[in-house]
């Protein structure tokens, strides 16, 4: 299990330490975790989290831009970071013998980054770049609309890679200040999974980070999303191969009670996956929507999704339609699956796939160090280690009333937003 | 200090088996995890395809998961996500491909599901048609995809009409309207040929069990009329710049390919290849290309090399997501890249870094049991060898500096190449 023999310590600067010794294989994955995303950002400074972390490779006084990446991959390692709503990340897993070179960089670039101003204006095109490339697939333009209607006043609603208007008026202060307030060791997590000895990984931890001060407490997130009131449509229409439809509706947080009938509720309309959104998946056709629409006919694919999260976020379900598909239909069987998870309670046979279902998908999850650490991180960022411990005996314990009852709670019109990307395609 | 040439797979760990039929079985036992990995290859890909049937070896693929004559389509699926296990079947070019991964106390149950599929498929009709509409909405997406009509451009003008890596493994809207259930059982029968496939175990099982299941679940699999095509395509030539612009509406980005015809994977110059490209386009974030394009003129989020091998040549290909008024701009600099690795030998630095970062690596590639089975497979469909990734670092170290630029002037031209710009037409933007 991710969490046996798990290590927590909290230094005197506030950084919380997790460490998991394991020896399956002669590497280690360092993973340092910012409470800070999109969630943190205030209009006008959308998609600011997302590029700080683009920065933080571009050079500290100490190290000039590309001598982290050149440090690491020399060692046969791999790196990245990721950003997204609730947290930022940056990882490198090594052979293990070489992962003090990850604890090294992580805690310079805690501390020293450069925000160069001229490496600044060469990541906005670059950024505008990624943020193209994503306008331009369909699914993209409709998940930043259907999300943007999704909530009226929580900073949930833009994407995290944010509006191309911010993207072009950020400056350079405005990413330094970012840093500043959330890139400190009381508002950090830090992961380290892999083959070392845990009391002297944590020992290694604290001589790396343990004299970095401790921050003002960043600002809390006061924005509070009002009780849904009416149902929305969304509808853009473009080229495109196929339709594409969207439906959200607003769904509890990692820590409510309703959130393990969520999973469970997810489970059974579209299969088991691990801890969501990122804990794999890939299973799904024996569950209900793939049974309704795909094997129906009347859609091209299908899924749902929950996500852990600090704030109540989405559940979400996507389906593609060919162009000559019945979308009415298609959206009619969808809210009809919704109703019958209200009406009638879950067979004990769906409720044990998806429990036996997400056990597997731990399983597969534990085989990498990485993918432990990620899960181990992700996990501290929305909730703490304990929540993931629990995860598993957390979902068993769900009845089919609890699905019932979530259903009942959060799948009604009020708190849904139905949006559709209409091909417009004339065939050539 | 680790030693990692005993946690490597090699020739001390796998154990080797052949079953009745022929089949060829590697087996690597992991039982640091709870899961098993299967996966396989059999003679059978696209290249048995003639140009009307293209899509054909996919969607036999495709089908064969799509019921067999004992469990329908719903029924294989209720028991495969009953326990959390996957199955799924490919096909490639040359090769017809199973994957399977479970738990390992599910080990059983998803062998025998793998080999009623392979062994007693039904192809059922309504099966089929729920197929076609699928591939043939996924070929509409196609079209409206940058990168994928890049892709698509980029081999149509690279490989010459006929030749078998030419056409999409997915077919065109044509071929696949006209293809039939006769069609699939007859390029199940004659084409796909268990007697030369391979099958790789790893995971939470041992070899002697793992073995003598194989031979219960697969050692009678045979398809005696089967003469799948063994011939090599030949490797394509180019002259001149080929330089084409597709237009794809209403994106705000295009994608530019730049590339050249590439080598086989039993080609000795395959280490070399490897070191040079990661130097051009792989290292750090991209490397050259990535270091250029990205970091110093801010151009795009993407800018890489890749090459891909196969039993016949592959391409090696740049690729680069721009705005569609950076076209010329980026396609210059990835030339002036080429100019420069053609010209120039690396620095001792960049060799070392690179040769470092491929040879380290291998650790962290074979952590998973889906990892190791992937390298253990092309071991095996390639011939090379037991030891062959005991071996790979010597290989890679072996790599100097002379053969980067004989392999960078041998395969790269900034003379002669397929250039192709997928994005809005220039009316448009």
């Amino acid at each position: 299990m991710l969490t046996d023999n798990l290590l927590t310590r909290t230094l005197a600067n506030g950084l919380t330490l997790l460490v998991r010794e394991t020896h399956a294989a002669p590497v280690a994955s360092f993973w340092l975790w910012y409470r800070v995303g999109s969630r943190n950002e205030q209009p006008g400074l959308t998609g600011v989290s997302h590029w700080v972390e683009h920065m933080l490779f571009k050079g500290t006084s100490r190290r000039p831009q590309g001598e982290f990446d050149r440090l690491i991959q020399r060692e046969g390692g791999h790196f990245n970071g990721m950003t997204w709503v609730d947290w930022t990340t940056f990882y490198a897993t090594l052979p293990a013998e070489r992962i003090g070179l990850a604890l090294e960089i992580e805690a310079d670039r805690m501390q020293n980054a450069l925000f160069d101003p001229t490496e600044t204006e060469n990541e906005r095109t670059v950024i505008i770049s990624e943020r193209e490339g994503n306008e331009n697939r369909p699914g993209y333009m409709l998940r930043e609309q259907v999300q943007a209607a999704s909530f009226l006043a929580h900073p949930y609603r833009h994407m995290v890679i944010g509006w191309k208007e911010d993207l072009r008026r950020i400056a350079r202060d405005d990413l330094y200040a970012h840093y500043r307030q959330f890139y400190t060791p009381n508002n950090a997590v830090a992961v380290a999974v892999g083959a070392f000895r845990a009391e002297e990984m944590a020992g290694r931890i604290e001589q790396f980070f343990g004299d970095i001060p401790r921050g003002p407490a960043p600002p809390p997130v006061r924005a509070q999303e009002p009780q849904p009131r009416a149902r929305r449509r969304v509808q853009l229409d473009g080229p495109g191969g196929a339709h594409y439809l969207l439906i959200t509706h607003h769904a509890p947080s990692a820590r409510d009670p309703d959130f393990f009938p969520m999973v469970a509720l997810n489970a059974v309309l579209d299969g088991a996956t691990g801890l969501p959104p990122f804990g794999g998946g890939g299973l799904g056709r024996a569950a209900r929507l793939y049974r309704a629409l795909v094997n129906s006919g009347l859609a091209i694919s299908v899924n749902a999704s929950v996500a852990a999260t600090i704030d109540p976020y989405l559940f979400t379900i996507s389906a593609t339609v060919r162009q000559d598909g019945d979308r009415a239909q298609v959206e009619q069987v969808i809210l009809g699956e919704l109703e019958r998870l209200k009406n009638e309670p879950v067979s004990k046979d769906e409720l044990n796939r998806a429990i036996k279902g997400t056990r597997a998908m731990f399983a597969y999850g534990s085989e990498s160090v990485t993918s432990q650490a990620m899960w181990l991180g992700f996990a501290s960022m929305v909730t703490d280690a304990d929540w993931l411990a629990g995860f598993l005996d957390g979902l068993a314990r769900v009845t089919p009333d609890d699905i019932q009852r979530v259903a009942r709670r959060y799948l009604i019109p009020a708190n849904r937003v139905i949006g559709w990307y209409v091909s417009e395609d004339r065939h050539g | 200090m680790v030693d990692l040439t005993s946690s490597i797979p090699g020739p001390h760990n796998i154990v080797m088996g052949r079953l009745s039929n022929g089949l060829r079985v590697w087996v690597y036992e992991n039982f640091e995890t709870q899961t098993v990995s299967l996966q396989g290859y059999v003679p059978g890909g696209s290249i048995n395809e003639t140009p009307e049937q293209a899509g054909l070896a996919n969607i036999t693929a495709i089908l064969l998961r799509r019921g067999t004559l004992k469990h329908d389509y719903d029924a294989l699926n209720e028991m495969t996500e009953a326990v959390g296990a996957s199955l799924g079947f490919d096909a490639g070019r040359h090769t017809f491909s199973f994957d399977a991964y479970s738990l390992a106390e599910d080990f059983g149950l998803i062998l025998d599901l793998l080999a009623e599929s392979l062994i007693l498929p039904a192809f059922p009709e309504d099966e089929l048609e729920k197929t076609r509409s699928r591939i043939l909405t996924r070929l509409d997406e196609r079209r409206h995809s940058t990168r994928a009509m890049a892709s698509l451009t980029f081999r149509k003008h690279l490989y010459p009409p006929g030749h078998p890596y030419r056409s999409a493994l997915l077919g065109e809207p044509e071929t696949v309207r006209s293809v039939k259930r006769g069609d699939l059982l007859r390029f199940y029968e004659e084409k796909i040929n268990p007697d030369d496939g391979v099958v790789v175990v790893v995971g939470a099982i041992s070899a002697a069990e793992a073995l003598t299941r194989l031979e219960q679940a697969l050692g009678d699999w045979r398809h005696p009329q089967a003469r799948p095509d063994p011939a090599i395509p030949p490797r394509p030539l180019l002259s001149g710049k080929i330089q084409v612009d597709v237009a794809v509406r209403g994106k705000s980005q295009s994608d530019i390919i730049i590339g050249w015809p590439g080598i086989a994977r039993s080609d000795p110059d395959y280490y070399p290849m490897l070191v040079c490209n990661s130097i051009l386009g792989r290292f750090g974030l991209g490397g050259r290309l990535g270091q250029r394009i990205r970091e110093e003129m801010g151009l795009a989020y993407y800018a890489y090399s890749t090459f891909s091998v196969n039993r016949g040549a592959g391409a090696w290909q740049l690729g680069a997501g721009v705005n569609p008024k950076n076209v010329d701009r980026a396609s210059e600099a990835m030339l002036a890249e080429i100019l420069r690795i053609r010209t120039d030998p690396v620095s001792d630095e960049e060799l070392s870094d690179v040769q470092r970062q491929l040879s380290g690596s291998l650790p962290l590639r074979l952590e998973t049991n889906a990892g190791i089975g992937g390298y253990l497979l092309n071991m095996a469909w390639y011939d090379l060898g037991l030891d062959y990734l005991v071996r790979y670092a010597d290989r890679i170290r072996a790599v100097g500096a002379d053969d980067v630029l004989r392999v960078a002037r041998a395969y790269l031209s900034a003379d002669e190449y397929v250039l192709v710009a997928a994005g809005p037409s220039a009316e448009e933007s």
